[in-house]
């Protein structure tokens, strides 16, 4: 553990080394650092402040859960991606200053899991309910074999009886 | 310009720096600052949120002062006044934009008014602290010592993370404006 800390810290040598940069102290004389995605530019200073606002608040939220270490490559990295992803668009189509683009980042990454829900909800608004919510996980109780009781309440619960 | 605040007054006819101008231009302890800040925010939040939902798990044991009680209460007024102080720095560092005299301004007048929220939370962690120190000590006391200090590592390494990303999301953001 203490290698993994020691690795990361060494991280910050060449960042330390960019800040060293001396850039500037005033707005006349700073240069923001523009980088391209493909064609569009955008506040590298801004990207950096969102991805960190996203990335801290989605591992912050959930990091000593066990459901999300179960559901690890399934749930949670591909919810990470898509608001890191967000996040990284809202940047580059708005250009906010750091700061706001930290609180998108954050708000961003603490919707988590909302975000399906939010676009779920769209399309059910755009189809005009065309496309029926789905009834959750049915988790079905396991059965074991010659359980008559458990077996008629699993059916019962299938299909309910017509009153 | 003439009705505005004094505070955006200052921002505005003040010097055009990139963060305030009490750094004097020095960008690493701006990063350095940026970074600590942020990051005690962070943790503390972390500390707040954890110990609020334990009070709710365990509000059938733990009645109102209660030993247990005191010691939550305590540091989770800590971690408030924490929270509360680094939080309104923080939001000024990110927000420093004499562009925007205006929003500078209003972080600068919000965290005045943070201030002594915050100093009041930690007085008040003091406070509970001391009046509950004799009784604490008495019990803390006891052989053997009932205390296993690294059973919560794993969440002091996930608050020595949380610190690390914010300082190098810090120094590049100061370092790439």
């Amino acid at each position: 553990m203490i290698w993994r800390l020691g690795a990361s810290m060494t991280a910050i040598i060449p960042v330390a080394a960019a800040a060293a940069r001396n850039s500037g102290a005033t707005l006349a004389t700073a240069e923001p650092v523009i980088w391209t995605f493909f064609g569009s530019p955008f506040q590298a200073g801004s990207m950096v402040a969102a991805v960190f606002g996203c990335g801290a608040a989605r591992w912050w939220i959930g990091a000593g859960a066990s459901l999300r270490k179960t559901y690890r490559w399934r749930l949670d990295v591909p919810v990470s991606g898509i608001a890191l992803a967000l996040s990284a668009g809202v940047v580059i189509e708005k250009s906010p200053d750091p700061l706001y683009a930290l609180m998108i980042g954050a708000g961003l990454g603490v919707l988590g899991e909302g975000i399906f829900a939010l676009a779920e909800r769209q399309i059910e608004r755009l189809t005009g309910g065309l496309i029926a919510p789905e009834a959750g996980p049915t988790a079905r109780p396991s059965v074991s074999a010659g359980d008559a009781e458990s077996t008629a309440k699993l059916l019962n619960d299938i299909f309910p009886p017509k009153s | 310009m003439n009705n505005a605040s004094y505070a955006a007054q200052a921002v505005a006819r003040g010097p055009k720096t990139l963060a305030p101008p009490s750094f004097d231009g020095q960008g690493w302890l701006v990063a350095l600052n940026l970074g600590a800040m942020t990051a005690g925010c962070l943790i503390a939040l972390m500390v707040v949120v954890t110990l609020g939902t334990d009070w709710f798990r365990y509000r059938k044991t733990d009645r109102r002062l209660s030993p247990a009680w005191v010691w939550r209460a305590s540091i989770m007024l800590f971690a408030t006044g924490i929270a509360l102080r680094c939080g309104a720095e923080a939001v000024t560092l990110w927000g420093w934009d004499p562009r925007e005299p205006e929003a500078t301004a209003a972080f600068l007048t919000a965290k005045r008014f943070v201030d002594p929220v915050a100093v009041t939370c930690g007085l008040s962690g003091l406070f509970v602290s001391v009046l509950a120190l004799p009784g604490m000590l008495r019990q803390l006391r006891r052989q053997p010592f009932p205390l296993d200090l690294w059973q919560t590592w794993p969440i002091v390494q996930r608050m020595m993370w949380l610190a690390g990303a914010s300082m190098l999301a810090a120094i590049a953001v100061v370092s790439l404006r």
